[in-house]
């Protein structure tokens, strides 16, 4: 047996791949601080697992300071903090640059680049105490230059470059980042992006359940500043070994 | 006298939490961490182990026989002259280059069954490919007569297996919610592209139980059996499908025999592949081609003498075979009655990606000297 508990925090958590991550947490016996907007699907999500572990719901938006104090406090509360998803992200409305109205940047980088450093810069004395995992959720649309995606994808480049930066900067402190590009889901967010189109041949979320079991048992050493893509065929957590 | 034995008896309901819904490493479980019940016909009993246990049963000289056909990604999206779509799947290559397909429809989860295509039917398959439908099948019903099964001939580009691999995707039933990546329905055995679904029987081995399982001396021969798409909403008998058997592993099967030793079938797949290059008198020979070959009351088996393999349907017509492998391994007739009656209590999960079932009885050698 462990002698103390583990410990994770997902942002984003309410539904989709948030809620995935956090239920495979919950089954490898993490406790678990969830956090999102949507308060009614975060308690949902705390109801399902709060069965098996600890799960501190709370609900708020990342950009705002106090939710993130908040956040990283009821980590304290449970004893620490090993892993930190950063997965809460932001769309800003898919469609041409040249139509794209500016003032939404506003929004699209706090979110998705500069809310998981802040909230990594205010981890980083619970992670660095037990040689913890920071896990950013990024997409391929950071590198693919896909036609409408640029306010977004520009986002997740520069967070790519930042965790990347981070992974360089933190390791002497014992603590790994990595990238995980978790491929088209099926999720609300895919659904935002096509808008009035049938997405049913998406897969899941739950399709990238076995990277998150295998992620989660690997070295934390041996990953540091990785990036993965969760539904690659020949990865090793498809194989038989 | 019900010599089909668990077919007449069990018709068990299988409660939806025990059909496995996704593969076991969706549930932090590695392939061979899945669940293994051991029916231990020697001492008639019932074991509860997990599959990284198997080594335990078995002794230096037992031959496990694998099959080494991989899963194409079988299934097919189809649109019909008239615009509906169905979903085509890719069963078995008869030979003359035609193909055996059954049509279904798509549903809310994954496909249903469907009869409604007739003769002639020609659909429009991705990447510029078409499928023609030349008879119902199996062959020799009336040509109009309705069919879930058919003999097609596939037009498309490259060559059905490359084509397959490009456009395709693995079949999927509705107890499995969602779609897996094709690397998912892989056994590490598999080393030659042919199967509709997937000989599951040997998805839970991995790299390090086989050698676990060569270090400690117990032998691992190969066969090839490409299966056609399963018939689970239907309960027919399996129909003809390819299978090779080499010199080399039939002379390793005779020598084990020979031994006293074990025949260790994984999978029925390979079952029906061994029993049909075997002889009345126990002999195995090199062969190829495509068997029809039934495992039933009236044809006990030849040369395999235990079995691992998944929990099956209540109709299934394997249970039969499962009987016949449990008389083989020398056990009482009520045995898998009981073992099932185990599995369905204590909650094992049935189909591809759910848990194992060992039969196994003493090897001669054992009750040559205990």
């Amino acid at each position: 047996m462990r002698e103390t508990n583990r410990v994770a925090l997902v942002t984003g958590a309410s539904r989709g791949l948030g809620e995935v991550i956090a239920r495979v947490l919950a089954a490898r016996e993490y406790d678990l601080v969830i956090g999102a907007r949507g308060e009614e699907g975060l308690s949902r999500v705390r109801d399902q697992l709060g069965e098996r572990r600890r799960v501190v719901a709370i609900a708020g938006d990342i950009t705002d300071a106090a939710v993130r104090r908040r956040w990283i406090g009821a980590a304290e509360d449970l004893g620490g903090l090993d892993v930190l998803v950063n997965n809460a992200s932001e769309l800003g409305g898919i469609g041409p640059l040249m139509t794209f109205d500016v003032q939404r940047f506003g929004r699209v980088f706090p979110v998705n680049t500069g809310a998981p450093i802040a909230l990594i810069q205010l981890a980083m004395p619970l992670l660095a105490a037990r040689h913890g995992l920071i896990v950013n959720i990024t997409s391929d649309a950071a590198g693919g230059a896909y036609p409408g995606w640029g306010p977004y994808g520009a986002s997740k480049a520069a967070l790519e470059l930042l965790t990347r930066t981070l992974a360089a900067e933190l390791r002497d402190q014992g603590v790994s980042a990595v990238l995980v590009d978790p491929g088209d889901m099926r999720t609300r967010m895919h659904q935002e992006a096509f808008p009035g189109e049938d997405i049913s041949d998406r897969p899941l979320p739950d399709v990238t359940a076995p990277f998150w079991h295998w992620l989660f048992e690997q070295d934390r050493e041996a990953i540091r500043a990785q990036r993965f893509v969760a539904q690659q065929q020949d990865a090793p957590w498809h194989q038989p070994a | 006298m019900a010599s089909a034995g668990v077919v007449a008896r069990a018709e068990f309901a299988l409660p939806p939490a025990l059909e496995a819904a996704e593969p076991p490493e969706a549930r932090g479980l590695p392939r061979d961490g899945v669940r293994l019940l051991v029916s231990d016909l020697a001492r008639d009993a019932i074991e509860h182990a997990h599959f990284t246990d198997l080594p335990r049963w078995l002794e230096p000289g037992d031959l496990l026989v694998v099959n080494t056909s991989g899963t194409m990604n079988a299934a097919l999206n189809a649109t019909a002259a008239d615009g509906e779509e169905f979903e085509l799947h890719v069963s078995t290559r008869l030979s003359g280059g035609f193909w055996t397909v059954e049509l279904r429809v798509p549903g809310a989860v994954a496909s249903l069954p469907c009869r409604h295509a007739r003769v002639g039917a020609t659909l429009r398959l991705p990447g510029g490919g078409q499928a023609t439908l030349l008879a119902p099948y199996p062959l020799g019903t009336s040509l109009d007569a309705a069919s879930r099964l058919w003999m097609a001939a596939l037009m498309v580009p490259d060559g059905v297996p490359a084509y397959l691999a490009r456009f395709g995707f693995p079949i999927r039933y509705s107890y499995v919610k969602q779609p897996w990546p094709s690397s998912m329905y892989q056994t590490v055995f598999a080393n030659e592209m042919g199967s509709a679904e997937m000989p599951s029987a040997g998805r839970p081995f991995t790299p390090e139980l086989v050698t676990r399982l060569v270090t400690s001396g117990i032998q691992i021969a190969p066969v090839l059996l490409h299966t056609g798409v399963a018939s689970l909403e239907d309960h027919e008998p399996p129909y003809e499908e390819f299978y090779r058997v080499s010199p080399e592993t039939a002379e390793r099967v005779n020598a084990a025999r020979r031994n006293g030793h074990r025949i260790v079938a994984v999978g029925t797949t390979v079952v029906r592949a061994l029993e049909t290059v075997t002889d009345e008198h126990g002999m195995t020979a090199a062969g190829e081609g495509w068997t029809s070959l039934v495992i039933t009351g009236e044809r006990p088996l030849r040369i395999v003498n235990a079995l691992i393999t998944g929990l099956h349907e209540p109709h299934a017509t394997h249970l039969t075979l499962l009987d016949r492998v449990v008389a083989a391994a020398g056990g009482d007739r009520s045995h898998l009655e009981r073992a099932y009656a185990e599995a369905t209590k204590l909650g094992y999960l049935w189909h591809e990606f759910g848990d194992s079932h060992l039969i196994i009885g003493s090897s001669a050698r054992r009750s040559c000297t205990a």
